[in-house]
């Protein structure tokens, strides 16, 4: 009899244990975490689900640290860009990564016939949008600096060599968020993490959502305050970047000066656009993308999106909305001031 | 073998108290962790102060790099006036739901709302 009654004991015991186990499970696995943070000089967001979110998060911050401190910022030193800066006129071994995002990017600069360029850093350093008190250059200053702007000066060998001309400067800033989106969606996968992450508002989207709804992304409102949206996009995978007028700017005698520059014209690109949104297959071509399209304008810059198959968002001055066919019945207008338009 | 029934009976009556108390307790745990709805501010990565999202804040946040003026008014985190250069922290929406943050990356601030509602969307652009 009491035998009886310590195996019923237990047994009961188990069950509460097992009722914990399983309600902490299914808590952990359908709540999300949510940590804001700063890092490669800008702003991320993780929103992530799964038993392992905290492990693949503290992974992820790791990610960005060697990107930025071994890899990408020229303003550090040390960096594999700034040893490519460093090493300019000579020809030189580079990483299989570097080589390879150099190669993707350099391809969309072809694509876009300059409008992206990776070599405009002797420019953006002239207009030092970023910097405490930007003003706008002489015009000779400007003329001197595109001598020294042209992704053709970069040119590229085999077994990952690469050189640059003297004098250019390299700097990844308009595809260093894409990229570190495309490196942090490998440890989620490995990672059995599923969420969303923003770099500085570069989005990679994986795995499904819990409840099986779509993932649902806000387009930042371009004239609004940073974190409204003017529409929602429901997305299952992939990524998306936007590039607009409204992040980094200054105003000199009325006229918005902001940080987007177009290497043809050495001034901000100028062509009746505020934002452009790019969803792509991965995170350095949605990058890419989204600056070569604000600069090239909607007409052209449709035909650059069809050829890498990415779907894109094109908000004028007048608040006109011109969404890719892709992703139109997935996207909804949430302000009553934009309205949606039929590309030309 | 009636007494022998009536201690299976009582053994299942307690198995089933039992049980109901353990999920009771875990619905109250889970239910509670839902329903704190703060505000934490973080500079440098640190948690420095912490507030309850229904406390009313006037406050000057000083850091290494310059000062924040928090505010948090009916339910509402926003930030009123910054020496930053760039004054982003300021133009940021304000800001009532889990996960919700507002930045200000000159002076390494990180202000966010833990608990309570569910924001609409996942992420925003930028």
């Amino acid at each position: 009899m009491k035998s009886r009654k310590i195996i019923l004991s237990l047994i009961v015991a188990a069950v509460v244990m097992g009722i914990a186990v399983i309600a902490f499970w299914g808590y952990e696995k359908r709540e999300s975490y949510d940590v804001t943070e700063t890092a490669m000089s800008t702003v991320i967001s993780y929103h992530l689900f799964g038993i392992n979110k905290k492990e693949a998060k503290v992974k992820m911050a790791a990610i960005l640290d060697w990107l930025e401190n071994e890899k990408l910022s020229w303003r550090k030193e040390k960096t594999e860009v700034a040893n490519i800066n460093e090493q300019a006129g000579n020809k030189i071994k580079v990483s299989p990564e570097m080589y390879g995002w150099l190669k993707k990017v350099q391809a969309v600069s072809k694509d876009s016939k300059g409008a992206l360029d990776i070599t405009v850093s002797p420019l953006a350093r002239l207009w030092n949008i970023e910097g405490e008190r930007p003003s706008v250059p002489a015009v000779n200053d400007i003329k001197e600096c595109l001598k020294l702007v042209g992704y053709e000066r970069l040119e590229f060998f085999s077994n990952e060599q690469i050189r640059m001309e003297k004098g250019t400067g390299l700097d990844l800033g308009a595809v260093g968020k894409g990229i570190a989106c495309d490196e942090l969606t490998t440890i989620m996968r490995e990672c059995n993490v599923a969420g969303t992450v923003s770099v500085g508002g570069s989005i990679a989207v994986v795995g499904e959502k819990p409840d099986g709804s779509a993932w649902k992304l806000g387009i930042q409102d371009p004239r609004a305050n940073t974190g409204e949206a003017m529409g929602v996009l429901t997305m299952n995978e992939g990524f998306l970047s936007t590039s607009g007028d409204y992040e980094k700017y200054f105003v000199e005698n009325g006229v918005r000066y902001h940080h987007i520059l177009d290497p043809h014209t050495g001034k901000p690109a100028d062509s009746g656009l505020t934002s452009v949104t790019i969803a792509a297959g991965d995170g350095l071509t949605s990058d890419a993308l989204s600056t070569a399209c604000f600069v090239l304008g909607a007409d052209e810059g449709i035909k650059l999106a069809e050829k890498y198959k990415a779907e894109a968002i094109f908000i004028d001055n007048d608040r006109n909305v011109y969404v890719t066919n892709g992703i139109r019945e997935n996207f909804k207008i949430i302000k009553d001031d934009y309205h949606l338009e039929d590309f030309k | 073998m009636q007494h022998k029934n009536s201690i299976i009976r009582n053994d299942i009556f307690l198995i089933l108290v039992l049980l109901l108390l353990s999920a009771a307790g875990f619905t109250i745990l889970l239910f509670t962790r839902h329903a704190g709805k703060n505000v934490e501010v973080f500079v440098d990565g640190q948690m420095l102060y912490s507030y309850s999202l229904s406390d009313t804040v006037n406050e000057v946040i000083n850091t290494k790099w310059g000062e924040n003026h928090l505010v948090i008014e009916e339910g509402k985190v926003f930030i009123l006036e910054a020496d930053c250069p760039d004054k982003l922290c300021v133009r940021q929406k304000e800001i009532d739901k889990n996960g919700e943050s507002i930045v200000c990356l000159p002076h390494k601030l990180v202000v966010s709302v833990t608990g309570g509602e569910e924001r609409e969307i996942d992420a925003i652009t930028k």
